[in-house]
């Protein structure tokens, strides 16, 4: 049987690197399409994917023994995603995220597949005109499947205020489409 | 309410799944009736079909993450030293990993590292190993016997309990002599330790050559971190001459290609490219590493890399 979270730390704090990277490999998927959400392409993914581990290494005895380990990972991937972005912007050669890129890692197979690839493809993109809190929570529900409930648990906020991040950043969205002529049928 | 802030709320139910049927065939109603609630419901049915796609994770690339993560921890935690305390219980295990020069000695060659322990009023004098301290320390010795015991301490620290006693804390040491089958599960265990814990260059060579006939995929990950973390170049080179054998195997490739971002010897990138070009390396990710070389200022790597890139 699968070990738990709980195991994997507990060994990862009394120095097995073995279970360190075991807990890295779980999560590594979910940190870095929530760190592609921000970085935009493969190689900032991965920079970001990088230091959220480090710092989770660096603080994991901080981590309550009780406390769920996931929610604290996508806080940590949240703040390394904002010190990246804010790193880009003082280093002034932060690349502007190109809508019409296509998303590196897709392979495209069928010719329906790859419209319908092409239109969500430019969707995930669109939400760069989000801010960092709200397209948190986009990436979280549409992109992760978790529940209001769970998502709450990341942004440490009440359920109701995570429904009206989510309804908002549609009316955000919505607006960035129609300015950029992208109104989709 | 007006009937769009209605539909918000209808909406945020249906975000939430907590919509009844009968609300969603009123926020379809309405959804047909106006325009801008219309968009946002399309919207909201398009970002969930958006997100069910899968994007294919480079797990790679995300090898060479968690080996570089590891690599660092262990870089990062080379000064420190076996303490009590904090960082006692989370750095103890790691320092397993850690080549410590000064250990080196060469009374290490086929040594066996038991690790350390505490013989103090909690410590268990019933096993095996405390006794044969207890015992080996009992018998009158001269300084000569003392320092060519089979024992040997390491890392002794003293501190005292009482008026009565002094707690102490040592790493022990016995030299061992034995004869194994080649499958023995001793000899991989000795053969990762050669490879991971302090011991001289000629030891982890020897090692090295060793781990050439054992395809253990714990031998391999040792091989993978001591290719990547050992402080010898010699070292390094044989290692990666030996992971060479190991054909398509998806962690040797994702060392190989931390070594071709990370390593400084550029005979080691220049192995490591041969290996990863000659192992089915997408053309994908030879470009990443042709962007991230050019960045670095690489000059013979690259027009390598270069000439391999279609
Ligand atoms: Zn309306």
């Amino acid at each position: 049987m699968d070990r738990t979270d709980n195991i994997l730390i507990q060994e990862s704090l009394s120095g097995s690197m073995g279970a360190f990277d075991d807990l890295m490999e779980r999560y590594q998927g979910l940190v870095y399409k929530v760190a592609l959400s921000y970085g935009g392409r493969r190689e900032h993914a991965l920079d970001i994917t990088q230091n959220v581990f480090l710092s989770v290494y660096e603080k994991l005895d901080s981590l309550r023994a009780d406390a769920s380990f996931k929610p604290w990972l996508l806080r940590i991937t949240y703040h390394e995603s904002i010190n990246w972005l804010r790193k880009q912007r003082r280093h002034q050669d932060h690349e502007p995220v190109d809508e019409n890129a296509p998303l590196l890692g897709r392979t495209h197979t069928q010719e329906e597949v790859l419209l319908w690839q092409e239109k969500a493809e430019c969707l995930t993109r669109s939400l760069s005109c989000l801010n960092p809190k709200h397209r948190l929570a986009v990436t979280l529900k549409y992109y992760e499947g978790m529940s209001i409930r769970e998502i709450s648990g990341v942004l440490e906020c009440s359920e109701m205020m995570v429904k009206n991040i989510l309804y908002r950043s549609l009316e955000k969205l919505r607006q960035r489409l129609v300015q950029t002529g992208r109104v989709f049928q | 309410m007006s009937i769009c802030s209605e539909f918000e709320h209808l909406l945020e139910k249906m975000m939430a799944d907590e919509i009844a049927p009968a609300e969603t065939e009123q926020l379809r109603d309405h959804a047909r009736k106006c325009d801008h609630c219309g968009s946002l419901l399309k919207l909201q049915e398009d970002l969930s079909a958006a997100g069910q796609m899968e994007t294919e994770l480079p797990s790679e690339d995300l090898q060479g993450v968690r080996y570089a993560v590891l690599r660092s921890i262990h870089l990062r935690s080379l000064p420190s030293t076996i303490s009590t305390g904090r960082a006692g219980r989370t750095r103890v295990g790691l320092a397993r990993l850690i080549w410590a020069a000064g250990l080196a000695a060469a009374v290490f060659v086929g040594g066996f590292f038991l690790g350390n322990f505490w013989s103090t009023s909690h410590g268990d004098p019933g096993s095996a190993l405390i006794r044969q301290v207890y015992n080996d320390a009992r018998k009158e010795k001269s300084l000569r016997e003392v320092e060519n015991s089979p024992l040997m301490y390491s890392n002794v620290s003293f501190s005292r309990v009482d008026d009565q006693k002094l707690s102490l804390s040592f790493d022990v040491a016995r030299h061992v002599d034995l004869t194994a089958g080649p499958e023995d599960p001793l000899v991989r265990d000795l053969l990762i330790q050669a490879l991971l814990n302090p011991s001289p260059l000629g030891a982890r060579l020897k090692a090295i050559s060793f781990a050439e006939t054992n395809r253990d995929p714990e031998v391999k990950r040792a091989l993978i971190l001591s290719m990547l973390n050992d402080p010898s170049v010699a070292v390094r080179l044989k290692t990666e001459s030996n992971l060479l054998n190991y054909k398509n195997d998806s962690e040797v490739q994702a060392a190989f290609l931390q070594v071709l971002r990370k390593e400084e010897s550029v005979q080691l990138r220049l192995v490591a490219l041969d290996y990863l070009v000659g192992n089915n390396v997408s053309q994908e990710t030879l470009r990443a590493v042709v962007r991230d070389l050019r960045s670095q200022g690489e000059t013979a790597v690259l027009r390598k890399a270069v000439a391999y890139l279609h």
